[in-house]
């Protein structure tokens, strides 16, 4: 019996590596081949809306000049647009330089939190509460928006169906070491085909939490954002979906971002996402299959996107499981070249983009040489089975014991 | 034109993409990969056949006995697989204890310091725990192993056509359906894959029975599972990456008409 149930786990486990590995293909094709769903680019009105601009930072002393310079080069009237720094109990500098901008511009409006539930959910529920604009925009700290970000997020929402929208993260230190040059790789995926396929395909891009807005009457009525949830992002999406508003995705609104230079400050940054991501799925798991706001196709996709950073841990059990079975000598299931099927798929999966849609992305921006750089994912295969799989037992015990999250923040890397 | 005026748009690469040519991808599928795949599966046995051959003859040279050749079944209906037999050759205790405190000693150093949590002292930490596992069970149960030098190289050359098989098919699928640009380099492409493939699987092979038989089985599921098929899809997607950037190449320079927008 329990050899039954090893060699059955082991066949679950290589069926779900194809469905990833032929949901990835097809994402694949679409963005190379198919036709693209244009963002809403030549839409612009001369009565953008009244937008807030909301900036979480706890100790940004080093990268606040740049997204607060940033956000002051954006093309967009100054009587409707507020930028809403939240300085959340920062130890530094924070406060002080924040207090200067807003000598200097009366509509860069700084809230001060010196409370003990630290953390970007609170902090944006707070800003909420004193936004004037209809839209919120969110930026991180170590984000450079461009000069035409802001009306290209905010045009969106002309829409009267759309309910969040987010745009494209591009790592701006992609340069630096050869981590950031992986993570640009798996960024470039990630956006450039992912997001822009799902989109075109009519399933569920993703709201990501920064370079994104949304709409504040919305999420006001809807009670903010739980404090309770790492990944506010993974949870406003589903949120939007399951009651029937659509997530887009901006693949013109190209946005720079500071990427993780170590790979512990990485390995930390992951498994937080892990962590909150499947604290979502716990939750949204059962609300996607029976909501009546989503097609076949949304929540089959947003099943798969809800169950991503379960996908390792699955794999790490399948590997103790591949273990085993060879000790026990059954290692030769199905004449034995299942064993390299399922090697296989996990490997054409990589971690967050599999290779081939890597490469496409790469084709699409016609970026040369990085490309080179494919082979080394496979390393970083295990490093992310292993974070993401601490991430997954931290969500488990979060469900368990029902212990508070604490909000822990990405180290800046800019001097 | 007036002298002011742009000479050039430069496209964003936002939404821009290819043209699809699905009976190119067809034939592709059909002409090449399909009868590759057909030949592949009539004519395995062959390949292992000369396979076998040749690691027995190595092995011989280097000293080595005469090894002898065996048969076992990859599909039915479809022809044998052949794989060389040597005797086991068991661990002793000193060899066991050695591997035991190497492992060990190897994993707390990848453990702490600044090699903590990098992806390759993952890794690394993760094969030598296999191996611990392994002269855990050996100090254990050294007749419990199920497996012989015997049985692992039939599971080897077994697992060595599922790679051919499923190399074929991935690369297959991925030039086939997702590639672009000349016909020819999209088949030299799989044709390199391939190649590689044969060539590493025969290299290692004779290695491993090497090491299996001159300093025992201990090694065997660190072998299996550290320096197996992970390392196959290295050259995999080296070769795909090179080809890709050819395509990179081209698409930016020489066939800019082809890109579409939107």
């Amino acid at each position: 019996m329990g050899i039954i149930v090893l060699k059955g786990y082991m066949i679950f486990t290589i069926v779900l590596m194809i469905v990833y590995a032929v949901r990835h293909l097809l994402f694949a094709y679409n963005r190379a081949f198919g036709k693209q769903k244009l963002y809403y680019n030549d839409i612009y009105s001369s009565r953008m809306p009244k937008i807030s601009v909301l900036v979480p930072m706890h100790n940004e002393e080093q990268v606040l000049h740049y997204v607060l310079d940033s956000l002051l080069q954006c093309d967009y009237d100054r009587d409707r647009l507020e930028i809403i720094p939240i300085n959340d109990n920062s130890t530094d500098r924070t406060r002080e330089l924040l207090d200067e901008y807003h000598a200097k511009y009366e509509f860069i409006r700084p809230l001060h939190r010196d409370c003990p539930d630290r953390g970007k959910p609170a902090g944006l529920n707070d800003a909420m509460a004193v936004a004037t604009g209809d839209i919120i925009i969110v930026f991180d700290a170590d984000y450079r928006p461009a000069t035409d970000m802001l009306k290209q997020l905010a045009i969106a929402f002309a829409d009267p169906s759309v309910g969040a929208v987010m745009g494209r993260v591009i790592p701006y230190n992609a340069n630096r070491n050869m981590l950031t040059r992986l993570i640009n790789l798996e960024r470039s995926g990630g956006y450039q085909v992912d997001q822009q396929a799902r989109y075109n395909m009519g399933l569920i891009p993703q709201y990501g939490g920064t370079v994104g807005g949304f709409r504040k009457d919305l999420l006001l009525k809807m009670g903010g954002f739980n404090p309770a949830v790492l990944a506010e992002d993974t949870e406003l999406t589903f949120r939007l979906f399951t009651n029937g508003w659509k997530v887009i995705y901006a693949n013109s609104a190209e946005c720079y971002e500071e990427t993780p230079e170590t790979w512990e400050v990485r390995g930390r940054q992951i498994r937080r996402w892990s962590r909150g991501h499947n604290n979502v799925m716990f939750r949204y798991f059962l609300r996607v299959l029976v909501t009546k706001h989503m097609n076949w196709k949304e929540k089959l996709d947003g099943i798969l996107l809800l169950l991503v950073y379960a996908v390792p841990f699955l794999l790490a059990v399948g590997q103790l499981d591949a273990i085993a079975l060879f000790f026990l000598h059954e290692m030769d299931i199905l004449s034995g070249w299942w064993v390299l099927l399922f090697i296989g798929a996990y490997c054409s999966f990589g971690n967050f983009a599999p290779f081939y849609e890597i490469g496409s992305a790469l084709t699409m921006d016609g970026i040369k040489n990085e490309v080179y750089l494919l082979p080394l994912i496979m390393y970083n295969f295990y490093f992310y089975m292993w974070t993401i799989s601490l991430g997954f037992l931290d969500a488990i015990a979060d469900l368990i014991t029902g212990r508070q999250v604490v909000w822990a923040k990405t180290k800046r890397f800019t001097k | 034109m007036a002298s002011d005026h742009k000479r050039q748009i430069y496209f964003a690469r936002t939404y821009r993409h290819l043209k699809a040519n699905r009976a190119e991808c067809a034939l592709f599928l059909l002409l090449f990969i399909l009868p590759c795949l057909v030949l592949l599966l009539l004519f395995y046995d062959e390949l292992t056949w000369v396979m076998t051959n040749g690691a027995v003859w190595m092995i011989q040279q280097a000293g080595g006995p005469r090894a002898e050749i065996s048969a076992g079944t990859f599909l039915p209906r479809l022809g044998p697989a052949y794989y060389a037999v040597l005797p086991t050759t068991q661990p002793d205790y000193s060899l066991i204890l050695g591997n035991l405190a190497v492992c060990l000693g190897t994993v707390w150093v990848l453990s702490t310091g600044p090699r903590k949590g990098r992806p390759v002292a993952v890794y690394l930490s993760i094969m030598l725990l296999i191996h611990t596992m392994a002269c855990a069970f050996f100090l254990l149960g050294k007749d419990l192993m199920p497996y012989t030098l015997e049985d692992f190289s039939d599971l080897y050359i077994k697992q060595q056509i599922g790679i051919w098989i499923t190399f074929l098919v991935l690369i297959g699928l991925v030039m086939g359906v997702l590639g672009r640009g000349a016909i020819l380099r999209r088949m030299l492409t799989v044709v390199s894959i391939m190649l590689y493939s044969f060539v590493l699987g025969f290299v290692r092979y004779v290695l491993f029975l090497w090491i299996l038989y001159r300093f025992s089985v201990l090694y065997m599921p660190l072998m299996f599972f550290a320096l197996g098929p992970f390392f196959d899809f290295l050259y995999f997607v080296a070769i795909y990456a090179i080809s890709t950037n050819g395509v990179i190449r081209i698409y930016n320079t020489k066939k800019k008409g082809d890109w579409v927008w939107a």
